[in-house]
This record gives structure tokens, C-alpha cells and sequence, in this order.
């Protein structure tokens, strides 16, 4: 460290940057480290690495390590506070973005609002595109003309003058251009993405198709017959009463909600928390990583779920999948199901006729079908206990077999129980659909369906250990 | 004249330091989570090790 040029550098970089922030109102240091750390720590390496390399083709005496101990405390606490800072970005935007503005919330200066209004007419079924960088921005459809719109800019600055400053650089469009309507909100001719934000409420007629795009801030969309196109870095969705086809894509969002959409839903979100989707009369495509509940019902064609350790196919969902981190929930289903999951996680699926196809990595199953069971039923987990809640009348050919763990057969006839070294077979069958049930490590329980229970029941009594045998005085 | 074992031991924490930031930059453009890929941070250092281990286990490589 002592000979090193790095120390230098982060300590005029870092004094630049502050006076930059200080003298710039466009600039934002805190917004700079959280979006470029992970660099810092790249550009670091590599001058320490030019510096190593300088001094081996000079033949000098090389450092023993190419990092101190101190350094890499250094590292350690930079990293710490970056992504404490890139968090806390985050956490700062979405106060100021979210519904409920928490004004006097704001860190860095004050905020100021100025009204925005404009009107124009247009055709019958215009095609709306959106462009709001920051901001909420909700469209409603009414048997209309024209496309109105208020709302305000929100201006973050240090004081009036300064936003006032702000304010006037920014103008706010409804430009027609045949059937094609474009509303802008032109926050980057303000020089900074950060300090204005556009809230907007927008008449539309019923027959628009919306396109928005944005970097942060919500999108809320109801009433039109024309599709709904989102494009965000990181927006809440939700969308109501859509005629078209709705296509979102995010990489980032906090909760994407969509309700009675006749088309098709295909939902991209790198990272998103919840999502919830109810009556879409097309088919629903869904692939992302969520971190938070996921809700799907009544579903009139296909839905298709991936995620990193999740794909889930449910033809005609007439009830509901609801998912969470470890738990997944199927009720009522008219088509095939077919689940694939590599992370620990208990299924349970009732209400049901067509085949189904589960395979866990890790994981309790519990099926409970309707009478008649029409189609092929395969499950199968590598660790977690089974159970089946058979119907007394239904038709069947059934093998359940447990490679390790106990085997419980309260369907009684024609079902038989096997068992074999530390697991075994239950099978029986009365020339009915296929069921294949497979566990390597947990119970296997195979009940009279009907009372169909949520609850899980009390484990059974583990079997008394066998008594040691008392030693014999001779 | 550095040996090719000094070498390595100079250049492994900058190496490490830059896969770190590496693995950083990709958790941050939203691609795989950090909690995912930090067992790369483990292979590099092995690498680096069995690279250093290999030099000295050489005859022609100068031992300090």
C-alpha cells in the first residue's frame, strides 16, 4: 500500500466527485457510486495488477502480496457502505415514487411541485406512447376524444430559485402525429435524471392502445380495448379491464397486478417481487425472479411460469396457483399441470381431473383429486413425504413407493403395502388411470379423499427402539 | 529478478479483487446474485494457488 499510486487516485476521484455534487445540481454523487461501485472495485484491481506488472519488467522487488491486509479492509468497507448506499438509493426512490409521496422524507434539499396540463384531440383508437422517465402515470379509458392529461412535476433542488430554474427547462408534450399520440415529459432536458419527477393522470378514449416507457415509477392502466405495452427499469404495474394483449417488461418491479385482461399476458421482470394476475381470457406467460407472492386465477388458456428454480404449466386454470417462497397451492385446475422445482418447496394441488406431472428436488407433496381421474398422475420428490387423498370411488392403478421412510396405507383394499430394506411399495389398482408416486426420502401416505384437510396432520409416533439386551452374570 | 512464484503471490489479490468486482457489477446490472456466484471467487483463488504450487514444485523455479 505504501508504494501504491491507488490511494492517491480514490482520494482525488473521491474529493472530485464531492465537488462536483456540491457545484453541479445535475449531478449526484450518491446516485454515481450506487450505480458504478462494482467498477471501482474492478478498475482497482486492474492498476494494482498494471502497477505489479510495471515492476516485475523493471526487475524491481515485487511485494509479497499484491493487497495489504488494510486493503482489503478497505474493500471490505467499501463494498459494505456501497451497497448500503445503492440500497439506500433505492429505498430513497421508491418513497418518492411510490403512491403515498413522503414528502419531508427527502434527504438531499427540498422538493417543489409544478402544475402540468395539456389537451388534444384525437383519433378513435389512437396508439399512446408514454415516455416518463420518473413518476407515476395512470391512463384511464372513457368513451372520449380527446386525451387529457394533469398531473405536476415534482422538482428536488436545494431551494426555489433552483427548482424554479429546473421547472423552466422542462416542457411537457402531447404531440399527435396521425394515429400515433406521444406524451413526454422530457425530465433529461432538465440535465439530470434525479431531481424531477412527473405525476400524470391521463383521459384516453376507450379504444387506445398504451405503450409506456419509464425508468422508475408506476404505471396504472384501466379501460381501453387496444393492448398495454410496459417498458421499465423498475416500475409497479397494474393494469385493469384491458381489451388487448398486455406485454410488460421490467427489471425491476415491486408488484405487477393485472385483472380482467382478454388477451394474452406475458409478464419479463428480472427482479420483481409480487405478482398477481386474475380472469385473462388469453393465455399467460410469466418469466422472472420473484421474491415475493405470486397469484394466478382463473385463467381461460395456458399459463406458463419460469423462473430460476420454478417452471410451472397449467392449462385452464379455473381456480387458483398461489405461490410463495417455500409453498405452492393449486386449487381447481381443468387441463394438464405439469411442475418442475429445484428449490425446497411443498405442493399441494387439489380439484382436479387431467393428468398431472410434479417433480421436486426437495419437498412434501399432497394431491387430493376429484373422482374421476381421467389422466396419468406422476409425483415425485427426492426428499419429503408424500400423501394422497384418493376418492373412495374412483378408478386407479396405483404404485407409491418409498425408497427410505415409512409406508401408511389407509385406503385399505385393493391397495397392498410392500415393504422392502428401508422403504417400499404400496400398489393396487382397480383398472383405472395411471398413479405413480415416487419418494427416495420421506413417508408415503395414501388416504380416502374427501375430507380434504389444509392442515398438515400430527406426524405419527416413531416406533419404540428396540431394548438392549441385559448382560448375563455368570 | 522476480521469481514466477513471487509473481503470483503479488498478483493474486488484485486478480481476486477484480473477480470480485466482476461478480459485483453482474449481481448490480440485475444479472445473477452475488449470493449465487461467490463460489467462483473460491475456484480463481484455488487457481491461483495450484498455479503458485505447480511453479514451486519445478526444478528450474528459483526458491526463495
Amino acid at each position: 500500500m505504501r508504494n501504491s499510486i491507488v490511494g492517491p487516485i480514490v482520494l482525488i476521484a473521491l474529493g472530485t466527485l464531492f465537488l462536483l455534487n456540491n457545484l453541479r445540481v445535475d449531478i449526484s454523487v450518491w446516485r454515481l457510486i450506487a450505480d458504478y461501485w462494482p467498477y471501482l472495485l474492478i478498475v482497482w484491481g486492474f492498476i494494482r495488477l498494471a502497477e505489479i506488472a510495471y515492476l516485475a519488467s523493471r526487475n524491481q522487488p515485487l511485494p509479497r502480496r499484491g493487497l495489504g491486509g488494510g486493503e482489503w479492509g478497505v474493500i471490505v468497507l467499501v463494498t459494505l457502505i456501497a451497497s448500503g448506499v445503492s440500497i439506500g438509493t433505492d429505498v430513497r426512490d421508491r418513497f418518492r415514487t411510490g403512491r403515498a409521496n413522503f414528502r419531508g422524507m427527502q434527504i438531499f434539499g427540498e422538493s417543489f411541485e409544478y402544475p402540468l396540463s395539456a389537451k388534444a384531440t384525437v383519433p378513435k383508437a389512437p396508439r399512446i406512447i408514454v415516455d416518463n422517465r420518473r413518476g407515476n402515470v395512470r391512463l384511464v379509458g372513457s368513451d372520449t376524444d380527446t386525451v387529457t392529461i394533469s398531473g405536476h412535476n415534482t422538482i428536488f433542488g436545494l431551494d426555489r430559485a433552483e427548482a424554479d430554474r429546473i421547472s423552466s427547462r422542462i416542457k411537457l408534450d402531447l404531440a399527435v402525429e396521425g394515429d400515433q399520440v406521444i406524451i413526454r415529459t422530457n425530465q433529461e432536458s432538465a440535465g439530470s435524471d434525479n431531481k424531477v419527477e412527473s405525476d400524470l393522470e391521463v383521459q384516453i378514449p376507450k379504444g387506445s392502445t398504451v405503450e409506456c416507457r419509464g425508468t422508475r415509477g408506476d404505471f396504472d392502466v384501466s379501460q381501453i380495448t387496444g393492448n398495454f405495452e410496459v417498458n421499465s427499469e423498475n416500475a409497479g404495474v397494474r393494469g385493469q379491464d384491458i381489451g388487448g394483449n398486455v406485454r410488460i417488461d421490467l427489471r425491476r418491479s415491486d408488484i405487477v397486478r393485472l385483472v380482467r385482461v382478454k388477451g394474452n399476458v406475458d409478464v419479463k421482470g428480472a427482479r420483481a417481487s409480487e405478482i398477481e394476475v386474475d380472469q385473462i381470457g388469453g393465455q399467460v406467460t410469466v418469466d422472472g425472479q420473484f421474491t415475493g407472492s405470486i397469484d394466478f386465477q382463473r385463467i381461460e388458456k395456458t399459463l406458463r411460469f419460469t423462473s430460476t428454480y420454478t417452471t410451472l404449466n397449467i392449462d385452464r386454470l379455473h381456480g387458483r396457483a398461489h405461490m410463495s417462497d417455500g409453498d405452492l397451492e393449486v386449487e381447481d385446475i381443468q387441463g394438464p399441470l405439469k411442475l418442475r422445482c429445484t428449490r425446497s418447496k411443498d405442493v399441494r394441488i387439489s380439484g382436479y381431473t387431467s393428468p398431472i406431472d410434479v417433480d421436486l428436488n426437495r419437498g412434501d407433496i399432497e394431491l387430493s383429486p376429484d373422482s374421476p381421474i381421467l389422466g396419468t398422475m406422476m409425483a415425485k420428490t427426492e426428499s419429503g413425504s408424500v400423501t394422497l387423498h384418493l376418492p373412495e370411488n374412483s378408478k386407479f392403478d396405483l404404485e407409491a413407493r418409498s425408497r427410505r421412510g415409512e409406508l401408511d396405507n389407509r385406503f385399505g383394499s385393493p391397495l397392498n403395502t410392500r415393504e422392502e430394506n428401508h422403504g417400499g411399495v404400496i400398489r393396487g389398482g382397480n383398472g383405472g388411470s395411471r398413479i405413480s408416486l415416487e419418494t427416495y426420502r420421506g413417508s408415503m401416505t395414501v388416504t380416502r379423499g374427501g375430507a380434504v384437510t389444509n392442515r398438515m396432520e400430527a406426524p405419527k409416533a416413531p416406533k419404540a427402539p428396540v431394548a438392549p439386551p441385559i448382560p448375563v452374570e455368570r | 529478478m522476480p521469481t514466477n512464484v513471487s509473481l503470483l503471490c503479488a498478483v493474486r489479490g488484485p486478480l481476486m479483487l477484480i473477480a470480485l468486482g466482476t461478480l459485483m457489477a453482474i449481481d448490480h446490472a440485475g444479472g445473477m446474485r452475488f449470493s449465487r456466484t461467490w463460489p467462483v471467487l473460491i475456484i480463481v483463488f484455488g487457481i491461483l494457488k495450484l498455479a503458485e504450487y505447480l511453479n514451486v514444485g519445478q526444478p528450474s523455479g528459483q526458491q526463495q
